[in-house]
This record gives C-alpha cells, sequence and structure tokens, in this order.
C-alpha cells in the first residue's frame, strides 16, 4: 500500500511498490482528496525505489497540473539516478522539482 | 505559473550552444558579402543568414533562453525583409545586424549569463527597423500578437501577427502539431531538438513548446500519459498528406482556421517592464504604445491556409538549407584524437606482434596477417574522418585583411576562392599560420599605398585573392596580390651579403630561383619583419611549416605587376595521388606532389638533349639543365627496356642514356612507335647505324628546392594509392617513403624523392639539402672565429680542417702506412684506421715520396679515420671568409685565404663517403657485444622509451645509468664521469635538451673525447647536421635495436684507439 | 525456474492487472540480483514493466483480451523478455520501420521500451512483443 502522509498543506507520498501503474491507480483518488482539502505542495519520496514506467511519470504530471494553478507544486525527492536521467531527459526537471537523495539533499 | 525551473539537460544545452555558434562561423562574412552586394544580394545567402538566426531563436525558445529567443527573433525579422525585398541591405542595416549577431555570439558563449541579459536596446532597434521598412499598411502587424487557440487546449501560443504573415506567405498552411515527450520523442539519440530541425527542413517553425498543462489533472478521468510537446508550423504541405509527410496521425495534427486566432495584448520586452524607450527609436513613428490595440471585435484576418492562394509557390525544399541533410554525425574531437591514438598503438603492437610471431605455430601467422590488414584498414580509415574545409581557415581572412589594411593606409580587396576543398585536420590546423604570414605579407609588403598604385597607373584598390583547388589530386592554395611584386635582384643581393649564396652561383640562377632564395633560412631576420606581419616569421619558417606537412611551395613574382605564393598540399597523409613507374622490372610510385611533369625524349632527340656536365647526365628543359638519376642505378636494380618488335623486357646495358643500346637488338618493326619509325627513317638516311626505340622516360621529380630528372624504364599509371609504413628491414634505405598496395594487387615501394636525390649524391645551385648549408655555416660561423688545423699534402696547397673534427695529429712512418684490400690503411695501436686521401676524390697535388705522412685522425659518424697529409701542421684561430663556390670540388668545401695563401678547406665527410659509400649506408648488424664492463649513460625523459632502450642495452651485457633529462645526465657524469664509456641521449628533453648536453660534453676537458650517440625519432638531414655540429658521434634511431646496438659497439672500439 | 547451465528463465501467466504486473517484476528483479548490474537491470525490467503495462492496457482492458504471458530468460549476456497478450494486437510496422516520430495513437508505447532494450521486435499482429538486453561488462558492478 502505498503512504499518504498529510501535513498542514504538504502531502508526502511514498508510491509502493514505486511510481507504476498499480500504484498510480490507486494513488490517483487519494491524491484527489488530498488536494482538495488543502494540500498545497505534493511532495513524492522515491528513496529505496527504481521502479518506474509511463503510468507512474502520468500521476506526477495529473498531480502538477492539479496543484499548479492553485499556486502549489510538485516535488520529487529521493529519485535514483537512473530515474532521475529517465525524468530529464523528459524534460520534467522543468516543470518538477527533482531532488536526488533522502529529503532533497542530492 | 510561478518562476520557470530552467534545469536543462546539460548534453542538450551544449549541443544547441554548438551548433548555434557553429550557425554564427560563417555569419560575419555572409553579412559582408550580402553588404557588397546590395540589392543584387544572392537569394541562397540571404535564406542561410535568415535560418541561422531561425534555428537559433528555436531552440532558444524551447530552452528558455530568453534573451537569446528574444534577439535572434527581431534579427529574423529584419532578415525576412531582406528575403521579401522589402528591405535592401545597406551599411547601416547590416552594421546593426552585425551587432546583434555578435552579441548573440557573446550571449551564447556564456549562456548562464545570457539567459536574463538585457538585450532590450538591439530589440528595440531591430524592431524599429523592421517597422520603418515595412509598407505602411503592415507596420501595425509588427508589433500586433495573435493566439493560437485549440479547441481541446485552449491558447497554446502568442506570436506576432507579422510573423503569421510573413510565414504563410506563398501559400503555406497554418498547422500546431502534437508530439508526446514520453513515447515520441524519447528514442535514443533524439531529442526534441532534432524533431525541431528536421521540421524546418520542411517549414518555417513558428513556436513550440512543452505543455503540461493540457493533459489534464487528478480530476481527470484517466492519468495522463503523454507529456505533449506542440509546434506551431507554417509548411506548403496540405493538409490533406500532412499526416503521412510528418507521420502524425491527424488527431494530433491541427489544421488552424480564422476560429484560432485572437487577439493579443503586444508582448512585453525581455527586461519586462514595458518600455516607454519604445519611442525612441527613429523611424518608429508608428510604435506600438503599451496599450492593447482597440480591439477590433471581429478576429483580425488570420493568413488563409490551404493551398488556394498559392501564387509563389515556393518549393518545401528550397536549396536554402542551412546544412546538408543529415548524413553526419557530430563528435567531439577529443574523440577522434583518441581514436588516432588507439590506432597509432595498435600499429606499434601490430609491429611488434609481427616480429614476435615465428611460423611455429600453426595459423598463428594467419591471424597475424589478418590483424595486420584491419589494423591498417583501420588506420586509414580514421583518418579519412580528419578531413575539413580549408574554409575553416579562411573565413576569418576577410576581417584580417579590412583591418590590417585599415591600420595601414591601404585599400585592399580580398577575394577568396574554394572554402569547400577538404583537407586532412593536421594539415588545416598547420596551415593556419603560414597562411596567415603570407597573406598578411601580401597586404604590407606586396601591396603599395593608393597613391603609389595609381602613380603606376593601377586602380588605388589592391586585390589579394586566397584560392583553393584541386589539381591533380592534391590541393592547391594560391595567394596572391597584384602588389609591386618582389625584385629578384635585391633578393640575390640580401642573400649575397648573407653569405648564402656565391656571385657566381648566382649569376647561373633563374629568375625564379632567385626569388626562392626568400625560403632560405636565415634569409629575413627579426628585425627586418614589421610588427603588422607578424612574430618574427620569415618566409623560411613558412616553407619549414609547409615541409612538415608534406607540401612543396614555390613563389612566382613579376616586378611591378604582383606576386603569387602558390603551395601543393598532399589531400591526407594516408592516400595519395602517385604515378606508378617501372624499373628494374618492378613499380615504383611517386607521390604526384614531388612530380612536376612527365618526360618522354624520343629516341631522336635524345643525344641533343641529354649532355654530359663532368661526369653527371643532365638533360635540358626548355631553359635549364636537369641533373638525372637514373632510378635503376640507385636502387641498384638493371634497368629494363621493352624490346618494341618482340614486347619482350630485355635488360638495357647502356652506360649513358646517351649511348645507342647494345647491338643485340632486333631490327624493329616501326610497329606502334612513331619515334622509332622516325629515329629509323633519320637512321637510315644517316647510315647504317640502327636504334631501336631508344627514347629515354625521365620523370621531372620535385624536392621541394630543386627539381632533378628520375630516369625509368617504362611510365604506367597513375593511381591513387594509401600509403602504408615501410618495414623496418628498408627504412635505413632512405630512398623510400613507404609502399603500397597497387591496384593489380602487386606491391610497390613508394620513392622518396628528396631521398633518392641525396642518394644519388645531387646537390643543387641553391642550397639543396639543408645539410649542406647548415654544414656551410659551421664552416663560416659569421659572427666567431674559426678554429683551424692548417697542413699540406702535396707541397703546392695548403689545406684547413676545423679542428674539432680532428681527434688526434698522429706522426707516423711510411712503413705504417699499408695497402690492404687495395686501400690504405694504418697500423695503429693494435688496429687498422683506415685512411683517407685526398687525391682519390680531388684534384689536388700529390705529395712527394720522401715526405714524412702527418695523419689526421679525424672523427666521422660512427667511426674514426685517418686523412693523410703531410707538414708542417699548424693551428689557426681568426676570422675567415669562405668562399663556396670558387676551386669547390669533390672533398673541397670552398677556399679561404690566410697570410696571403689559398687554403683549401676540406669537408672530410665527403672524402669518406666518396672513398667509402658503404660506411654511410645501411649496414648489416655487425656485434652488438657490448665490451666488458662498458657503462652507458642514458638520458631519455619519456619512461617507456627509456625502459626500452635501458633494457636492451642491458640485455646486450651493458651497465647503463639513467637520467630523465639533460641536466641529470649532466650531474650523473659530473659524479661518475670515470666509469661512463658512452653517453646516449634522446634530443627533445626538458631542462637541458640533447644537444645542449652534447655542447656541454664537448666543452667540458673530462669529457671532450666521450661519445655521443644522439636517439631520435626522425633523421632528417637537418637534425643530424645540427646534431653533428654539437659534437655527436652519431645518431641513431629509437628503438632500432640492432643498429644501435652496432652504433655503439663500434664506437667504443674506436675509442680504444683514443 | 529452470536453471539451465547459467541461465535462468521465469515463466507467467498473469490476470490484467497492474499489481500482477508488480509481482512478476519483482521476480526478475530477483532473478537478475545475482547479475548484479544496476544500470542494465533498470532498464531491463522498465523495459518489461512497459510491455506488461501496454499488454493489460492496451490488450486487455481496452482490447478485450484476459490474460498476459510473460516469459524471461536471464542468461550472462543476454536477457530476454516475451510479453504475449490475447487482445487484438496493434499495426506495429510503422512505428518500428520508419524513422521519424512515431505517436501515441495505437496507444502502444513504444518509445520507452525501445529506448532501454537493444532488440525489439514483434509478431507479425502486434499482440506479442519480444525484448532483448544486452548488459555491457561495463554496466556489471555489484550492487
Amino acid at each position: 500500500m502505498s503512504v499518504i502522509e498529510q501535513g498542514k498543506s504538504v502531502v508526502r507520498v511514498r508510491p509502493e511498490p514505486g511510481l507504476v501503474a498499480s500504484a498510480a491507480e490507486e494513488l490517483k483518488p487519494r491524491l484527489l482528496e488530498a488536494v482538495r482539502s488543502g494540500a498545497v505542495e505534493v511532495v513524492f519520496d522515491l528513496e529505496g525505489t527504481d521502479q518506474i514506467d509511463s503510468l507512474g511519470i502520468g500521476l506526477l504530471i495529473a498531480t502538477h497540473n492539479t496543484v499548479t494553478p492553485k499556486g502549489g507544486r510538485v516535488r520529487v525527492v529521493g529519485t535514483s539516478p537512473d530515474v532521475a536521467r529517465l525524468l530529464k531527459s523528459m524534460r520534467l526537471d522543468r516543470h518538477l522539482a527533482l531532488e536526488q537523495g533522502p529529503d532533497g539533499s542530492g | 505559473m510561478g518562476s520557470e525551473m530552467t534545469i536543462l539537460d546539460d548534453e542538450t544545452l551544449q549541443m544547441y550552444v554548438e551548433e548555434s555558434l557553429d550557425h554564427l562561423e560563417d555569419i560575419e562574412s555572409d553579412l559582408l558579402a550580402i553588404e557588397q552586394a546590395g540589392a543584387g544580394a544572392d537569394e541562397e545567402l540571404v535564406n542561410k543568414v535568415f535560418r541561422a538566426a531561425h534555428s537559433i531563436k528555436g531552440g532558444a525558445g524551447f530552452l528558455g533562453l530568453t534573451a537569446i529567443n528574444q534577439l535572434a527573433h527581431k534579427l529574423e525579422n529584419v532578415l525576412g525583409l531582406f528575403r521579401s525585398k522589402e528591405l535592401v541591405p545597406n551599411p547601416d542595416v547590416i552594421n546593426l545586424l552585425l551587432q546583434g549577431f555578435d552579441r548573440l555570439r557573446d550571449l551564447l558563449q556564456d549562456v548562464d549569463a545570457g539567459r536574463d541579459a538585457d538585450v532590450s536596446e538591439l530589440v528595440v532597434a531591430l524592431e524599429g527597423l523592421t517597422t520603418a521598412n515595412v509598407p505602411e499598411e503592415r507596420k501595425p502587424s509588427v508589433s500586433e500578437r495573435v493566439q493560437v487557440v485549440l479547441d481541446s487546449h485552449g491558447p497554446v501560443f502568442t506570436v506576432s501577427r507579422f510573423e503569421l504573415e510573413q510565414a504563410v506567405k506563398g501559400g503555406k498552411n497554418l498547422y500546431v502539431f502534437e508530439y508526446d515527450l514520453i513515447h515520441d520523442v524519447q528514442r535514443r539519440g533524439r531529442s526534441p531538438l532534432t524533431v525541431l530541425q528536421e521540421l524546418e527542413d520542411g517549414g518555417v517553425i513558428l513556436d513550440a513548446k512543452v505543455d503540461l498543462g493540457v493533459v489534464g489533472g487528478l480530476d481527470s478521468e484517466a492519468l495522463p500519459r503523454t507529456i505533449p510537446f506542440l509546434v506551431l508550423y507554417a509548411t506548403i504541405v496540405g493538409t490533406d498528406i500532412a499526416s503521412g509527410v510528418f507521420d502524425l496521425p491527424d488527431e494530433r495534427i491541427h489544421v488552424l482556421g480564422e476560429a484560432n486566432f485572437r487577439d493579443a495584448p503586444p508582448e512585453p520586452l525581455a527586461s519586462e517592464e514595458e518600455p516607454a524607450t519604445l519611442v525612441a527609436t527613429p523611424a518608429a513613428t508608428a510604435a506600438p504604445g503599451p496599450e492593447p490595440r482597440p480591439a477590433t471585435q471581429e478576429p483580425p484576418h488570420p493568413p488563409k491556409p490551404g493551398p488556394a492562394s498559392a501564387n509563389q509557390a515556393a518549393p518545401v525544399h528550397s536549396k536554402d538549407q542551412g546544412k546538408p541533410a543529415e548524413t553526419s554525425i557530430r563528435v567531439h574531437v577529443s574523440l577522434l584524437e583518441n581514436l588516432m591514438t588507439l590506432a597509432g598503438e595498435l600499429v606499434l603492437s601490430r609491429n611488434q606482434l609481427l616480429q614476435a610471431v615465428t611460423s611455429g605455430a600453426p595459423g598463428v601467422d594467419r591471424i597475424a596477417q589478418r590483424i595486420d590488414l584491419i589494423t591498417s584498414e583501420l588506420q586509414e580509415t580514421i583518418m579519412l574522418t580528419r578531413m575539413q574545409p580549408v574554409g575553416k581557415i579562411f573565413g576569418k581572412f576577410p576581417r584580417v585583411v579590412r583591418d590590417l589594411a585599415r591600420k595601414l593606409g591601404k585599400e585592399v580587396e580580398l577575394e577568396v576562392e574554394g572554402n569547400e576543398v577538404e583537407l586532412d585536420k593536421t594539415i588545416i590546423e598547420g596551415l593556419n599560420d603560414p597562411l596567415t604570414h603570407l597573406v598578411r605579407n601580401a597586404v604590407d609588403h606586396g601591396l603599395e599605398p593608393p597613391s603609389e598604385r595609381l602613380a603606376a597607373g593601377k586602380p588605388a584598390k589592391g586585390r589579394v585573392s586566397l584560392r583553393a583547388f584541386h589539381e591533380a589530386g592534391h590541393v592547391n592554395i594560391e595567394i596572391s596580390d597584384d602588389g609591386r611584386g618582389i625584385d629578384a635582384e635585391k633578393i640575390v643581393a640580401k642573400a649575397i651579403e648573407k653569405g648564402l649564396l656565391g656571385a657566381e652561383q648566382a649569376r647561373a640562377m633563374s629568375e625564379k630561383e632567385k626569388v626562392g632564395l626568400i625560403f632560405l633560412p636565415g634569409f629575413s631576420t627579426a628585425e627586418e619583419v614589421t610588427d603588422v606581419s607578424g612574430r618574427g616569421v620569415g618566409m623560411d619558417v613558412v616553407k619549414t611549416n609547409l615541409d612538415k606537412l608534406g607540401g612543396v611551395v614555390d613563389i612566382d613574382s613579376r616586378p611591378g605587376q604582383g606576386t603569387t605564393v602558390r603551395i601543393k598540399l598532399p589531400l591526407t597523409l594516408a592516400i595519395i595521388p602517385s604515378q606508378i613507374v617501372a624499373a628494374g622490372g618492378q613499380a615504383f610510385a611517386i607521390p604526384q606532389v614531388n612530380m612536376d611533369e612527365l618526360l618522354r625524349i624520343p629516341a631522336s632527340q635524345v643525344k641533343e638533349r641529354i649532355e654530359i656536365v663532368g661526369d653527371a647526365e643532365v638533360v635540358r628543359l626548355r631553359d635549364r639543365l636537369l641533373p638525372l638519376v637514373r632510378l635503376a642505378d640507385v636502387l641498384r636494380v638493371s634497368p629494363k627496356y621493352r624490346d618494341p618488335a618482340t614486347g619482350e623486357e630485355r635488360e638495357d646495358r647502356r652506360r649513358s642514356l646517351a649511348d645507342r643500346r647494345g647491338r643485340r637488338l632486333s631490327l624493329d618493326d616501326p610497329g606502334t612507335d612513331p619515334d622509332a619509325a622516325a629515329s629509323q627513317h633519320e637512321d637510315r638516311r644517316g647510315g647504317p647505324d640502327r636504334r631501336s626505340s631508344s627514347a629515354v622516360n625521365i620523370v621531372v621529380a620535385n624536392a621541394g628546392a630543386f627539381q632533378y630528372g628520375l630516369v625509368v624504364d617504362e611510365l604506367l599509371d597513375a593511381e591513387e594509392i594509401v600509403v602504408k609504413p615501410l618495414g623496418r628491414h628498408l627504412k635505413g634505405c632512405g630512398c623510400y617513403a613507404g609502399a603500397t598496395i597497387m591496384g593489380n594487387g602487386r606491391v610497390a615501394l613508394i620513392l622518396d624523392v628528396p631521398g633518392l636525390a641525396r642518394l644519388a649524391q645531387l646537390t643543387s645551385v641553391e642550397g639543396s639539402a639543408r645539410a649542406a648549408e647548415v654544414k656551410q655555416r659551421a664552416l663560416r660561423r659569421a659572427a666567431g672565429e674559426e678554429h683551424l688545423l692548417l697542413f699540406r699534402y702535396a707541397p703546392t696547397e695548403r689545406f684547413a680542417l676545423p679542428l674539432d673534427v680532428v681527434q688526434r695529429i698522429e706522426r707516423v712512418k711510411r712503413d705504417d702506412i699499408a695497402v690492404v684490400g687495395g686501400r690504405r690503411v694504418l697500423q695503429y695501436k693494435g688496429g687498422i684506421l683506415p685512411l683517407l686521401a685526398l687525391d682519390d676524390v680531388a684534384q689536388v697535388g700529390v705529395p712527394d715520396e720522401d715526405a714524412e705522412p702527418v695523419v689526421l685522425v679525424v672523427r666521422l659518424p660512427g667511426r674514426s679515420a685517418g686523412l693523410l697529409a703531410t707538414g708542417p701542421v699548424d693551428a689557426y684561430q681568426g676570422r675567415i671568409e669562405v668562399d663556396r663556390e670558387t676551386l669547390v670540388q669533390p672533398g673541397i668545401g670552398g677556399s679561404t685565404g690566410i697570410e696571403g695563401e689559398t687554403v683549401l678547406v676540406v669537408d672530410v665527410v665527403d672524402v669518406a663517403r666518396r672513398s667509402y659509400p658503404d660506411w654511410f649506408q645501411a649496414y648489416e648488424a655487425e656485434e652488438t657485444e657490448a665490451r666488458e664492463g662498458a657503462t652507458l649513460l642514458l638520458a631519455e625523459d619519456s619512461a617507456f622509451f627509456r625502459g626500452q632502450v635501458a633494457g636492451f642495452f642491458r640485455e646486450a651485457g651493458y651497465t647503463v645509468l639513467e637520467a630523465e633529462d639533460g641536466q641529470e645526465a649532466w650531474e650523473i657524469l659530473c659524479r661518475e664521469g670515470e666509469r661512463i664509456d658512452a653517453v646516449v641521449t634522446d634530443i627533445e628533453m626538458p631542462h637541458m635538451d640533447g644537444l645542449a648536453l652534447t655542447r656541454k660534453i664537448r666543452a667540458d676537458e673530462r669529457f671532450r673525447d666521450l661519445p655521443v650517440v644522439a636517439l631520435t625519432t626522425l633523421a632528417e638531414d637537418e637534425d643530424i647536421a645540427r646534431g653533428q655540429e654539437a659534437g655527436v658521434t652519431d645518431y641513431q634511431v629509437k628503438l632500432d635495436r640492432e643498429e644501435l646496438l652496432a652504433s655503439l659497439a663500434r664506437i667504443l672500439r674506436t675509442e680504444e684507439y683514443a | 525456474m529452470v536453471d539451465r547451465g547459467g541461465t535462468r528463465r521465469f515463466q507467467a501467466r498473469i490476470a490484467p492487472d497492474y499489481r500482477a504486473v508488480d509481482r512478476v517484476v519483482e521476480a526478475v528483479e530477483a532473478l537478475l540480483v545475482t547479475e548484479a548490474c544496476r544500470r542494465a537491470s533498470f532498464g531491463f525490467r522498465l523495459a518489461l514493466r512497459e510491455a506488461l503495462v501496454n499488454a493489460v492496457r492496451h490488450g486487455c482492458h481496452r482490447g478485450g483480451g484476459s490474460e498476459v504471458e510473460v516469459e524471461v530468460t536471464v542468461g550472462p549476456e543476454r536477457w530476454e523478455a516475451r510479453v504475449a497478450d490475447d487482445g487484438p494486437g496493434f499495426d506495429w510496422k510503422p512505428h518500428l520501420a520508419k524513422v521519424p516520430v512515431p505517436t501515441v495513437s495505437a496507444g502502444r508505447g513504444i518509445a520507452l521500451i525501445r529506448l532501454y532494450g537493444d532488440e525489439v521486435e514483434f509478431n507479425g499482429r502486434g499482440n506479442e512483443i519480444r525484448i532483448v538486453c544486452r548488459p555491457e561488462p561495463a554496466d556489471l558492478q555489484r550492487r
């Protein structure tokens, strides 16, 4: 089960087993819910996983499109080097804040 | 939407910057050309510059480089006006464009700073220019903006109306293409930039962007699986076939119609402020204010899409592509360098492998052979990757000339031709300096100031032309000017003054040869080179540089009319065009660059044109005499000829070319040879003697500084050959530069044209082999004093020898001199010293019978010998002038006057060479064992070579002390001097090089006689001469193990006499 | 899993379900662990996952197929994945054959797979894909 932690205005997500189709399906309604209840910033924590597919990426984008009109943003932290490279090659680093390493210390 | 995050993919950015800078390379000269041509400017050229701005703009937009995008945009607009002939290029506009592009270049070179730089001034000026030159009714459109709206996505682009209208001229259609970054553009090696480039070939990209916003959010039904990449595109391709042409499904191609356009507010500038300064531009009377135009209620007329209004149907693929279709890829230069190095290493290893492979293990030979073949091919292929257009270096000259001319107050027009001619990269790089020097020379020294020109009846504007073209398989570069030309007599006078030439010699020279004296080393000195022409580079350096590239250079000059410098270069160092010839039944290749012409002297003219001068054969070629060298002789093969009757190959037994061929010839059929027929005819008239077709085939060979005729048996085809290095067993010959496999599969050796000349002992008037000059210079030493040993042979003549060549003087008894095998030798310290006698080689008097012989033990390369003399032997120290022309003969290098008497200066190396030619050729390895306890000092900075060479020596039984450079070697020498028997040193080393070390050794009492062997990777005459001058005992090629050991063994044996 | 002298094989049939896809990829990852190659493993798993997601989404959910078959063979220098669904397939030829940009039109996102796979092949009908990766020795490093 993916984990969602809701703070005051920040939502932290840990998709399991990774940013993949199964997690995306599951997380979509939950994230929508969180955003509707006031979340402005969404942090996807990918620490410890390098699983990813196009639906997972789609989730990132959908989230981005939902929060940015409200002045929010999406962060992706803890990316492995391979995942970071893939996202950069899609120019997603222009729209999302990508941070390698835990808690954006990369 | 928050601040744009512009963390960019480094690779893409770098690629974009590199390509943009590439576009900008030619822009300057292109704009200058457009300026020159004005209204008649070449359309292709204008298009080219337009596209450059356009593609820079496109990528910048995509990468978020706002300032660059804006600036390129405005530049593009102005260029668009050129294209549509709404604006005629004039100096003011061009200046502004130049400024704009210069700024663009700056911004690109420092991209990070460039991102947010302030370009408002230029932008405003350019926009003002655009507005000013657009027809009245269209002026507003320059600043009016239009929104492009898609049903599915909402407003996606905002562009200026003016641009839209320009873009659809010619009946183009407007589309928005929708690509997907996840799925479409993710292929390996592709990026959005590549897509843009491909589209550009087929139309006009107005804008492009990544649009996340269109795929919906968490509240959409499905999760997005795409990252849309939208392109606003104008192309003539019709709506019905667009899908097929651009390979996008129909639902991803949005055809734009009236409904898709709406008004939008005018754009803010890069500085994000509403510019009040807009009004300040000169012609901006129609400058748009910051408010949106009063909105006309109906949407403005969008350009009509659809092929209907195709009045000027511009072809989709017009010739104005900036680059040809991509059949190439960009590779970083360092990668190519690595490839080259690796190939070189592979070649070395391959060589070692071949050596090490002994026929034993079955199949290993074949494998080694295959590796050999592959390695060679690989090396050749890699060399081909290095071809570059010569325009790379030509490109800077227009500006150089412009600036120089202005500085000197001259008017110059530069014509450049042949930018696309390609050459190997190293050659191109090596050309840079010499060409710069030559061009500056032409402007500085060649062209006269306008007043002088007018007075001479020439136009005030001087002309310099730079041409590159292919000819006979190599590349020619010509630099010519129509200036004052070179005064041959002045050159000659200067040469004589500097002692490079004797007056007599000068008289015998042709105009061309006289002018060619400019290339002699030492001709121009630093003081004479003005700062404008550069750092004290003389023409001799130009020549040396060009020699290194395998090129030959030549000057042609007409006083008062101008000068042309012609450079001939090989295309690559790997493949050269050549002429195949046959001698002794074997085929040889002569590189075209060394060949001036082919001469076939029909039998009937042989007697007339081939003459004997002294003991040499020469041929008359138009106005001069060319010394002849018979290839078969030099190579020691027996010359053959084809019997015209039977077609058989037979030995040509003529001793002299001018002789008739031997009598055993059959009667000829006039057959195929008209010359034979002619000569026959003549003979019959003349008498009973017959000749067969004794036509003589001569290749007029060019060894750079001089020409000679190479007589061959047959002239065969011209072929492009791949140069392969010689096997080590042939390298020492001096007559071959390489080998190749011809088209028919057979091996041909490539002749080393200068080398052959040396072997044949040709010298020339203007100082051929550098060694000769340097030797002579050493003989003279203008500034200092000479130390000479004076002696006699016959009582009537006095001779001199440079003191440092003489090791000792021995008074011997006549009985000590023996004749062994026809040669005179001296029994000397338990061994035998070969003797040289002046009268063996020169026309000099013979000593009296009872004169007591004196033997001058002299130092020669690799050995000692004794020169016979008689007393009294005196030492002389003083300044002398050597006349190197009168009284010169074999063995005698010149003459001088000392105390009222004529003294002949002996060239002892020459004497030795004539008496014992074998001493100077490649010989078999003699015993290479070390003397017991012999110790060597090895100075070599490369650890690799040092290891190798020390290894050889130790294996052979020597003790070796190692030093990393000259300085260290000297220190070791000082410490251990006693035990060191010989020094082996590299030439190029840091701190103190080999020659400096040698000089130091020679200058020191303790080590005066210590043998020094210099190691080199080359053995050019010049190097050898310099080495001899420094006092080197012998020159050896690195890693030629046997030679090295043999040489040392010899030297050390010789030293036993000392 | 069948071991055949250095080559390991994994086969399964799954329902068109994303969680099942996870389990397959997990199992394959276990296979690859002993190969201990980071970069190559990432790429292979990504390509495999995309292929599976495609099969589930397009072959089954949209296409009406009912199950997905997968077979993975892991050898010392060659990894192969074969994924097939019993859906209608699609016209893959234009996407593999042509050079310019293929699109999502048929929905099968080929590009990611092609990015990471050394060889990619479809059967005629287009409902079976075969992906081969050849990991470079340089990519093989202990995790």
